[in-house]
């Protein structure tokens, strides 16, 4: 067990660590996305009501199930650095943060471009799109707010409350398409539950998750390699 | 299981598709290029603060 903890407990090892995974998690990350990106883009079959404006889903749905997903995982680390004053908890949701910050904005981009041939309209303010439009707002304030303080201590716990508060708006997010009826449509593919959508669509559809999940961790491991070399010449 | 294909007849076939290509090809490149940018920028900085700039 010490010897899981000890990179988060000493920089030296932890960037040690960093430095060693990232190439192959990057470059694995990377391999996974062409694969999906390419096998949703050009042989996956055309959707019967969509047509070929389904591809986007490819995109858009990874993207969408990351910037919430990157939401909890700052919750956790904002938790325990209130609760256990665990020193990288900051540093970990900061760093996410960006990450999230980039993540939910692809996804709100895409999605309005999807919905243009789809529903006729570009933008609407239904549950599921203003919950994550909110979603994105929280990651520009958590920003802001981290980045305006000369404190760091106080910068970091003002940015943990902040996480915490914040993370009413996920199960919301969520839930949306079920508690309100709104003009995006519920979801297509579930872990309880048979997905909705035809396997030879899924397949590239959980490979790209996969490959984009690889690539935001790696990704992660760059911006946070980043904020330590920072923190330390402060 | 529909069996997979490649599902274009033709180049044009695959650039316009049905004329839905533009906002195909404009997410995906979009994503790309966004990512992209994201990616130079965390490395330049961080080669910056390596050398001590």
């Amino acid at each position: 067990m010490r010897n899981l903890l000890l990179p988060l407990v000493s920089v030296k090892e932890y960037i040690a660590l960093n430095q060693k995974i990232y190439p192959f998690v990057m470059l694995f990350g990377i391999f996974l996305i062409s694969i999906g990106w390419i096998t949703g883009l050009f042989f996956a079959p055309v959707d019967a009501i969509q047509g070929h404006s389904y591809r986007i889903i490819y995109i858009h749905v990874p993207m969408a199930i990351f910037s919430q997903l990157i939401y909890w995982f700052m919750a956790i680390w904002s938790f325990s650095f209130l609760v256990w004053k665990i020193k990288i908890g900051p540093l970990m949701t900061i760093s996410a943060a960006y990450i999230g910050c980039m993540v939910t904005f692809i996804a709100l981009f895409s999605g309005s471009i999807w919905g243009i041939p789809t529903w006729g309209t570009w933008w609407q303010w239904d549950a599921r799109i203003t919950s994550t439009f909110i979603l994105f707002i929280m990651y520009v304030a958590l920003l802001t707010v981290n980045g305006s303080f000369q404190n760091t201590y106080k910068a970091d716990q003002i940015t943990a409350w902040i996480t915490l508060i914040g993370v009413i708006n996920i199960p919301i997010i969520k839930k949306s398409v079920d508690w309100w009826s709104t003009l995006h449509q519920p979801a297509s593919i579930s872990l309880a539950s048979e997905s909705s959508i035809d396997l030879s669509m899924l397949i590239p559809l959980v490979i790209s998750i996969l490959g984009l999940g690889l690539f935001l961790f790696a990704l992660g491991l760059k911006v946070s390699r980043l904020l330590l070399l920072k923190y330390e010449e402060t | 299981m529909e069996k997979l294909k490649f599902q274009f007849q033709s180049f044009q076939d695959l650039l316009f598709m049905e004329d839905h290509g533009i906002y195909v090809w404009g997410v995906y490149l979009a994503a790309t290029i966004l990512m992209s940018i994201f990616y130079l920028v965390i490395d330049n900085k961080l080669k910056k603060t390596k050398s001590g700039e």
